[in-house]
């Protein structure tokens, strides 16, 4: 049975698609109409509201806390002020992906985490020995991502005791909406201008309403996991699971991946002294580098219509993003039509009118400008089609980060 | 800086035998014991005034005589005593059986309560010897580490395999029917009479949180049969001035290799530089550099309190966190005015003096460690050092050391800490020994409890566990510390286990000890010749 998220008596009622898909064991909406366009739109031309409480969520204090959380990420947590935010991700002792997800530094000696998965257990194994608390406080905290250009402004007018105005990129502030006091993070997982609000449980249907009612003047619209998909990809932000297997689910060696591989490897930040879980693996594979990277790859979009001209049809790819692996083929030369790897992720970006996609791919090919070929299928046939490597994110707007 | 070969943290029996092996191999070898007393769990102390008591292990028969010869120990003081009675089983109002070590004595005992037991007994300590025999071969090598085969280590492999397969196919597939038995289904095999059953029974309490009723209690059984006593029953062999006397000759046997043994040097941490062993920092800031570390305390203790957490991984500290150290017995010496009242009592309580009358007494017993509680009826393990060694006590007085099981260490109420916990534990003790003994408690001059909890402060054991992990076979061979750590290796370089943590387990055997000093020459070896080669 899933269970419901604390904004279940809202998205319940709005979700007129009865579109469900089980997020982390709740119930999240795919998206509220039954199709997802203007739930997307919404992201980038006014405002979304997600409901992301089955994010995993943890506490970390005590006076090791600092010290804890630097040694599970691989981001250098004592470069991360109170009062910021981190992304990183966290290995294993093979210097394997286990999960990623934000790092808030809510005070010297507090930290909250977030994590798609749950991983109480190993913050606590890490924790052995030091003078700080791993907390799981997922279901002590209801979460809502507010994202898109007009997020500001809803804000500024809702939060009191805070600037939420001049919040910086991946900075959080504290503050109350109405009587419930909030968290508010300037993070999501849309590459727009957004945010996140962390809220206590009880208070959540609060905001939500103050959020939908507020938002009313500014396009705001609640969104599903649709939108929430294409928008992800366009900003070239993983997703666990889909773009990486994480090493606690990978059943062969092989699946799991480094962050080195997924495109991570600049979060791997070493500093005299430190000692993180992985360091030693990701030492070695800094000296060494792996086979495989990540890619961002645009396909050759008359290539595609092509295709499907020759059989009667226009071009018919999946409106939602697809987490279908497809592989990819040398193009050219004399190895041409060799798989170098596999496309992950990959949609129709409505903004950019480009078909996109992240990749894993051989090291050799991941350059910009690479050019290959992607698997296409097109009334049950396969076919190639050209595309390229190309820069991540794919869009990424001045005003995600001003 | 002084540089050492090696630096053996703790002065217990095993960390003085692998000392002494190394410095026979002209090692510098330097032991570090924290405490003004060596030995560990093996050592003999005046915790009671004008005796030496042996605090906590009593009996030294598991100890091969052949390392005992290699090492020249007898040449250092080191005299065995080996009573004529193994062991007697009060069974109530006064009466007991005792096994001698003489078998047809035993035999004749044994007739007095079952005649059909009298006529199985000499076939059942074939068997038991025989079994004993096939463990044994296990024991006296490394274990194999099936993590890891490589060709060299199968080949290593191959000489305890044909040793084993020496003493037959069938009894090699016995063994492995038999280990996993729980004791009572085993004994209900053999034998009817249940004061004999309890007797042989409770060995498998030994080193076990689990009654007799408990799969792998055969396997405990076989491991203290091991020996090597006529009867393939438990050991019951002594050491002349105490245990403590061991671990002297042992550390006299080290000194006179050329090993330095400084004890009150307690060892606060062991050095650890970008995951190599470097050394050890003693309490008060002086640091000792060393090419190895070798760790006579148990894993536990070394690795979250010497090495530290925070300096291993994550699934390390779990699986350290997961050994099974649970300390259930606490020790309980009396001074006596004059010997317990029983019949031939100078006799009959020579060995272990048992309070295990029944296999159901046992596994009551066990129910209440399950819970969390001390045994309202605890089994009772005593030994009269003094009858082999009157200088233990003052003259005319008599050294009673009696080991209660089951006293968790961890309580689900109340706390060592508690007078009235430890009073609960004396009176419950005191009062079972009055059924089996009648008048025993009369004889009491003054009295020593030891907890689990004080056994985890003094000796230094995790938990209070006297074997740095539960025997079981869950935790034996290449499972033991943890599986997939073979040969006294550690995820730290340079890091090495030789405790009774190790295979092939605990108890006063020296074999830990034995096989960790074999494994570190070899690793040296080959250090060598591959630095030789580059």
């Amino acid at each position: 049975m899933l269970l419901e998220t604390p904004f279940h008596p809202r998205t319940a009622a709005l979700c007129r698609s009865s579109r469900w898909r089980n997020w982390s064991g709740c119930a999240a909406a795919l998206s509220y109409e039954p199709g997802h366009e203007y739930e997307y739109y919404a992201v980038r031309n006014g405002s979304a509201l997600f409901d992301v409480s089955p994010l995993r969520k943890y506490e970390v204090t005590g006076p090791d806390a600092a010290a804890l959380v630097d040694r599970v990420v691989t981001r250098n947590v004592f470069r991360c002020a109170e009062g910021r935010v981190l992304y990183t991700p966290w290995c294993d002792e093979a210097g394997k992906l286990i999960d990623d997800g934000t790092v808030q530094r809510l005070g010297a000696d507090t930290f909250r985490i977030t994590a798609a998965d749950p991983c109480l257990r190993w913050f606590q194994d890490c924790a052995l020995g030091m003078d700080a608390t791993v907390r799981d406080v997922t279901l002590d905290l209801a979460a809502l991502a507010l994202q898109g250009p007009t997020s500001r402004d809803i804000l500024a007018r809702l939060v009191t005791g805070a600037d939420t105005r001049s919040l910086p990129y991946f900075a959080l502030v504290q503050g109350s909406i109405g009587p419930a006091p909030v968290t508010i993070t300037r993070t999501g997982y849309t590459g727009d201008l957004g945010y996140e609000i962390w809220v206590p449980t009880n208070h959540g249907l609060d905001v939500w309403d103050a959020l939908i009612e507020t938002g009313r003047g500014y396009g705001l619209a609640p969104a599903g996991l649709d939108a929430l998909d294409v928008a992800r990809i366009e900003a070239g932000l993983l997703l666990k699971e889909v773009d990486y297997v994480s090493s606690w689910a990978a059943l062969i060696e092989s699946r799991k991946s480094s962050p080195y591989e997924a495109g991570l490897g600049w979060t791997v930040q070493p500093r005299p002294g430190r000692d993180f879980v992985g360091r030693r693996a990701l030492e070695r594979e800094a000296a060494k580098p792996s086979d495989w990277a990540l890619a961002g790859l645009e396909a050759d979009w008359p290539g595609i219509e092509k295709r499907f001209a020759a059989v009667g049809l226009p071009p018919l790819v999946a409106g939602r993003a697809s987490r279908d692996a497809v592989p990819i083929y040398e193009r050219g030369g004399r190895a041409a039509g060799r798989q170098i790897g596999y496309v992950t992720s990959a949609t129709f970006s409505p903004i950019l009118k480009k078909y996109i996609a992240l990749a894993t791919i051989r090291r050799e090919f991941a350059s910009p400008g690479s050019r290959i070929e992607i698997e296409l299928t097109v009334e049950f046939v396969r076919h190639k089609v050209p595309a390229r490597v190309v820069e991540t994110p794919f869009f990424d707007p001045a005003r995600k980060r001003t | 800086m002084k540089q050492y070969d090696a630096v053996v943290v703790g002065g217990g029996h095993n960390a003085l035998v692998t000392a002494a092996l190394l410095a026979c191999e002209r090692w510098k070898v330097l032991v570090l014991e924290r405490r003004g007393v060596l030995g560990g769990a093996a050592s003999t102390a005046e915790i009671l005034p004008g005796c030496a008591v042996n605090v906590a292990a009593q009996d030294a028969g598991l100890f091969p005589a052949a390392l005992a010869a290699d090492l020249g120990l007898t040449g250092h003081g080191l005299e065995w005593i080996r009573p004529p009675a193994l062991a007697t089983s009060l069974t109530g109002g006064g009466e007991a059986l005792t096994l001698w070590r003489d078998p047809a004595r035993t035999r004749d005992e044994i007739a007095r309560h079952s005649r059909a037991d009298a006529a199985r007994f000499p076939d059942w300590a074939d068997h038991l010897r025989t079994m004993a025999r096939v463990l044994r071969v296990a024991l006296d090598h490394p274990a194999p580490a099936p993590h890891d085969m490589t060709p060299r280590e199968r080949l290593r492999l191959l000489r305890p395999l044909l040793r084993a397969g020496r003493l037959g196919k069938r009894t090699l597939v016995e063994l492995l029917r038999v280990a996993p038995l729980p004791a009572r289904d085993l004994l209900d095999d053999w034998f009817e009479n249940d004061a004999l059953k309890g007797m042989l029974g409770s060995t498998a309490l030994a080193g076990s949180r689990h009654g007799p009723s408990a799969m792998g209690g055969a396997f405990r059984i076989i491991y203290h049969a091991t020996g090597g006593e006529p009867h393939g029953f438990r050991s019951s062999a002594f050491v002349k001035g105490g245990i403590g006397a061991l671990s002297a000759a042992l550390a006299a046997a080290a000194r006179a290799h050329g090993a330095e043994i400084r004890t009150g040097a307690e060892v606060e941490r062991i050095l650890v530089d970008d995951g190599t062993a470097t050394g050890v920092a003693l309490t008060g800031g002086e640091e000792i550099a060393a090419r190895r570390v070798i760790s006579g305390a148990d894993p536990r203790r070394t690795f979250f309190r010497l090495v530290g957490a925070p300096r291993l991984g994550p699934e390390v500290n779990r699986k350290v966190g997961n050994i099974q150290l649970r300390g259930t017995t606490a020790v309980l010496h009396l001074l006596l005015d004059g010997l317990p009242p029983l019949p031939e009592a100078a006799e009959r309580l020579a060995g272990h003096t048992l309070v295990a009358p029944t296999p159901d007494y046992l596994e009551r017993a066990a129910d209440d460690a399950k819970y969390g509680r001390c045994s309202a009826r605890p089994h009772l393990d005593m030994v009269v050092p003094t009858l082999h060694d009157p200088t233990l006590a003052p003259d005319g007085r008599h050294l009673a050391s009696i080991q209660i099981r089951h006293a968790p260490y961890d309580l689900r109420e109340g706390s060592w800490q508690d007078d009235a916990t430890r009073d609960a534990l004396l009176a419950g003790a005191l009062s079972v020994l009055d059924d089996f003994l009648p008048g025993m408690r009369d004889r009491i001059v003054d009295h020593r409890l030891i907890t689990p909890l004080d056994l985890e402060t003094e000796p230094g054991l995790t938990g209070g566990d006297e074997y740095h992990g539960q025997m079981g076979l869950d935790q034996m061979l290449f499972m033991r510390p943890i599986a997939g750590w073979a040969r006294y290796r550690t995820p730290v370089e340079g890091l090495f286990l030789c405790g009774s943590g190790c295979h092939p387990g605990g108890g006063v055997t020296g074999g830990p000890g034995r096989l960790a000093a074999g494994e570190i020459l070899r690793e040296r070896k080959q250090a060598a010749r591959l630095s030789g080669r580059s």
